[in-house]
């Protein structure tokens, strides 16, 4: 304890706040941890699954026999695209670097508990990840999407997936779009053990800040603020089957 | 008493005992949080006892396992000068449960004034940030002024150390910029306003 004397105004805060809590005691009630209330426009998702999966998976592709190979490559085509390729959950800052040789700002994270069962949308579109899990419903699809978009895991293949108001998932399509961008800004897709980024030349992508990550599950994640306000736009890699996994 | 005396913090809320002892430990920093954002004394005094209050309001609250206490602490106080720009900004009065200033004496004024020219290249930092966006602002605050670690500040904000780098990186290019701006002498009346937003 600090026994630093107290000044004059010190000590007299001190007596009321005493006296305050001699007066008023909260209940003796067992600490309810408060929920924080998010701001509305901080869309939310949960992705199934327990956490502790994303690591195992981590650790699989992180020993599983590629041991001295690179974990990415980055590569781009005579025509502007680029095409990155996942090989492992591994070396982000590397991959960090590499896409800013191609001119792409990107944030790479893999952790864990790092952005992938939950996004939301900052007041200047800016993605903002790693919101605390919500306190209910860890079921299969979004759960608390307030209206417009969010980053759904499609469990027939990886696709861009938007929720409607309505709450119905529907594939993207330019007459439905509300991240603003367009119907295919990227497309990310599973082949064998490596997932596949492909930017197009031209893509709105190639010129705003994205997040690569990891969902609760250990598949693969994209995030970026769309252009229209609010809106937040992403892709998350298809699941890998338990069997897969194991 | 043992440094713990006052956890759960709960206990701040219903022991006068544990309540003090988290008071002493907290009272300096307090003090210096509140003399980084605001330039007059009896609106210091007043704050302070603002911030406390709040505190005791809501240590049920505290989740030990996000932040060490004065992150928290530093959370609490910044919702409680928010919530005190607001009033202003609508020209209401607070009717204080505890009125800080009333508690003020001459030597202690002297001492809060000493604390308030201490920080006086802090709040001129502080000003510069105010032009921030909210996001980016709250986190340069809690890293820049207010010394919390990124990662306690990342964890008290909602996001993720790696992002909350980028932001603070990007953050500090556009306030260093505007440091260099000639800039008008601190009006204490405005500053408030100025200083803290909704």
């Amino acid at each position: 304890m600090n026994n630093n004397t107290l000044d004059s105004f010190e000590s007299a805060l001190l007596a009321e706040l005493r006296q305050h809590v001699s007066e008023h005691p909260a209940p003796v009630a067992a600490p309810v941890r408060q929920p924080v209330r998010r701001p509305r426009r901080r869309l939310r998702l949960a992705v199934a699954g327990a956490t502790g999966i994303a690591a195992s998976v981590v650790a699989v592709f992180g020993l599983g026999g590629t041991g001295g190979s690179p974990a990415y490559a980055v590569a781009q085509n005579s025509d502007g695209d680029v095409v990155v390729t996942v090989h492992r959950l591994d070396d982000a800052a590397g991959l960090e670097k590499a896409l800013k040789a191609k001119g792409i700002d990107a944030d790479v994270s893999y952790d864990a508990e790092g952005f992938g069962s939950t996004f939301g949308v900052g007041p200047d579109g800016q993605v903002i990840p790693d919101l605390p899990p919500p306190t209910s419903g860890t079921g299969g699809g979004p759960t608390s999407v307030e209206g417009g978009t969010s980053i759904q895991g499609d469990t027939d293949g990886p696709s861009l997936t938007q929720t409607g108001p309505d709450g119905e998932a529907h594939p993207a399509d330019p007459d439905d779009d509300p991240c603003g961008l367009g119907a295919d800004p990227a497309t990310l897709t599973q082949q064998g053990d490596d997932w596949v980024l492909t930017i197009p030349a031209g893509s709105p992508l190639q010129d705003r800040h994205v997040e690569i990550g990891t969902d609760s599950e250990g598949a693969l994640s994209v995030a970026y603020a769309g252009d229209k306000e609010r809106s937040m736009c992403g892709m998350v890699s298809v699941n890998r089957s338990p069997e897969e996994r194991s | 008493m043992q440094p713990d005396s006052y956890h759960p913090l709960d206990r701040i809320a219903r022991e006068p005992e544990a309540l003090e002892a988290f008071y002493r430990d907290h009272v300096e920093a307090v003090q210096r949080f509140v003399a980084r954002r605001v330039a007059d004394p009896h609106l210091a005094a007043d704050l302070t006892a603002d911030v406390f209050l709040a505190a005791v309001d809501s240590a049920a609250s505290y989740d030990p396992t996000r932040a060490p206490v004065v992150a928290w602490l530093y959370g609490v106080g910044r919702n409680a000068i928010a919530a005190e720009a607001r009033r202003r900004a609508r020209e209401l009065h607070a009717v204080r449960r505890i009125e800080g200033r009333r508690l003020v004496d001459g030597a202690a004024l002297a001492r809060i004034e000493e604390r308030l020219d201490a920080e006086r290249e802090s709040r001129r930092l502080h000003r510069a940030i105010a032009g921030l966006p909210e996001d980016d602002r709250a986190l340069l605050e809690l890293v820049s002024l207010d010394g919390l670690s990124i990662a306690d500040a990342a964890r008290l904000l909602g996001v993720k150390p790696a992002t909350a780098r980028v932001r603070l990186h990007r953050s500090r290019a556009r306030v260093t910029a505007r440091l260099h701006d000639p800039e008008p002498a601190e009006a204490p009346d405005r500053a408030l306003s100025l200083e803290v937003g909704p």
